[in-house]
């Protein structure tokens, strides 16, 4: 059971991590900031399921998974706006190693790339992300594997170019 | 479909490479593999490439979204409650608190003691009356104001000028004598110093009715007369007149 006090202390604590996690993914402030404000929708709706020491990997589970289904519908939306531009993060030049991480990231999927960031950024355990996303921790182990390789290919293959 | 650990070669040097990495490696093993890169360029530029694939977190501004996220808790009426008692409490002292009274002191005439003449030494119709009177000392009375004890002595200061009817001591009993001395008909007058405690003055707590209270009271009075109406008609004491209706005649 969350109380009032638990759900405003998720929200000071939490908050940051999750944007960062969904606006990684998806390079979106708006639909970042709809997804996390469904997440502690959600929160807040089951709170009376949800364990308040396990806050954080539930939010992260639920982002997640708002994120996929985002991602879904959004792949089926037709963008009718002839003057769209993509995100400035793949029009940029300038061959940096955040903005190549920035790209690689784009170009994983969004379950190695939720790996990824979950290990890098939130510095979770393998048994950790496997609990948030649903998966075993050897499962976990060769994701992330597979996402650093193809990060690791991606940089060198650029390094290369240049 | 779900990857396995068989799918990558366990002596590839990119799982050595990505174990050592992720810290995921014993200490032997780790010793080996600096041993190889040390000796081994290539592996170190392919580390270096490892290295790179950590996504470094960033610091995003997200007030506006945790200030459009957090509920309002609703105010603790506890501190307001305690603040209310104390203004209660302090109001109550303030308003019942005892009011000091002052003592004032007002003359009393002294009626001289008729019944017995509290003079010390005899006097005599020879000596001067007056010079009798000066030298004596008469008995201290208390009015029973306060005090049933009656006081030893009192000092006197008689005027000679100015005479004053006597009268009898209330709370003492006494019978005059049948034959009055000289001493005791004379005018004797005293002034004693009395210190009398007035009566505190009631606090006058002026009442003041709202007018919610004005009209409640007066739907109560309204419904006491009627009341009152209805049981003297019950009693028979007012007559109750049919009208007369001309059509049923």
């Amino acid at each position: 059971m969350i109380s009032v006090q638990d759900y405003n202390n998720a929200v000071k604590e939490h908050t940051r991590s999750i944007f960062r996690f969904l606006y990684k993914s998806l390079r979106d402030r708006e639909a970042t900031n709809d997804l996390v404000q469904d997440c502690y929708l959600k929160l807040w709706q089951n709170r009376e399921k949800i364990n308040p020491e396990k806050i954080k990997p539930w939010l992260f589970s639920v982002a997640h998974n708002a994120m996929l289904d985002y991602l879904t519908s959004s792949s089926r939306k037709v963008q009718l706006d002839e003057d769209f531009q993509a995100p400035p993060v793949f029009q940029k030049n300038d061959f940096d190693a955040k903005a190549i991480l920035e790209r690689t990231l784009n170009e994983l999927p969004p379950l190695q790339k939720s790996i990824l960031l979950l290990r890098d950024m939130e510095g979770y355990e393998y048994r950790e992300i496997g609990e948030i996303l649903g998966l075993t921790e050897a499962q976990v182990k060769v994701y992330l594997f597979r996402a650093r390789q193809k990060v690791k290919d991606y940089i060198k293959e650029l390094a290369h170019v240049i | 479909m779900k990857p396995t650990t068989s799918d990558a070669d366990e002596n590839s040097p990119d799982l050595l490479l990505f174990r050592y990495v992720e810290g995921d490696l014993d200490a032997a093993q780790v010793q080996e593999l600096e041993a190889r890169l040390a000796s081994d360029a290539a592996l170190r530029d392919e580390l270096a490439f490892w290295k790179e694939s950590f996504a470094e977190p960033e610091a995003y501004d997200t007030a506006h979204l945790e200030k459009s996220l957090l509920v309002p808790v609703e105010p603790r009426w506890t501190g307001s409650y305690f603040g209310t008692w104390i203004f209660i409490l302090t109001l109550t002292v303030t308003l019942f608190r005892p009011v000091p009274v002052a003592m004032e002191t007002r003359p009393v005439l002294i009626p001289a003691p008729v019944s017995t003449p509290a003079v010390a030494d005899v006097v005599t119709e020879a000596r001067n009356p007056e010079e009798a009177i000066t030298r004596s000392r008469m008995t201290r009375i208390t009015l029973p104001f306060r005090e049933k004890r009656l006081p030893e002595t009192i000092e006197v200061e008689r005027n000679v000028n100015e005479s004053i009817i006597p009268a009898p001591i209330p709370g003492i009993k006494s019978r005059p004598p049948e034959v009055l001395s000289p001493v005791a008909q004379l005018p004797l007058t005293g002034i004693k110093v009395q210190k009398v405690k007035p009566k505190p003055k009631p606090i006058a707590v002026a009442r003041t009715l709202s007018r919610r209270q004005g009209r409640a009271i007066m739907r109560m009075k309204e419904k006491a007369r009627q009341q009152r109406k209805a049981d003297q008609f019950l009693k028979g004491n007012v007559p109750y007149v049919v009208p007369l209706n001309s059509e049923n005649f």
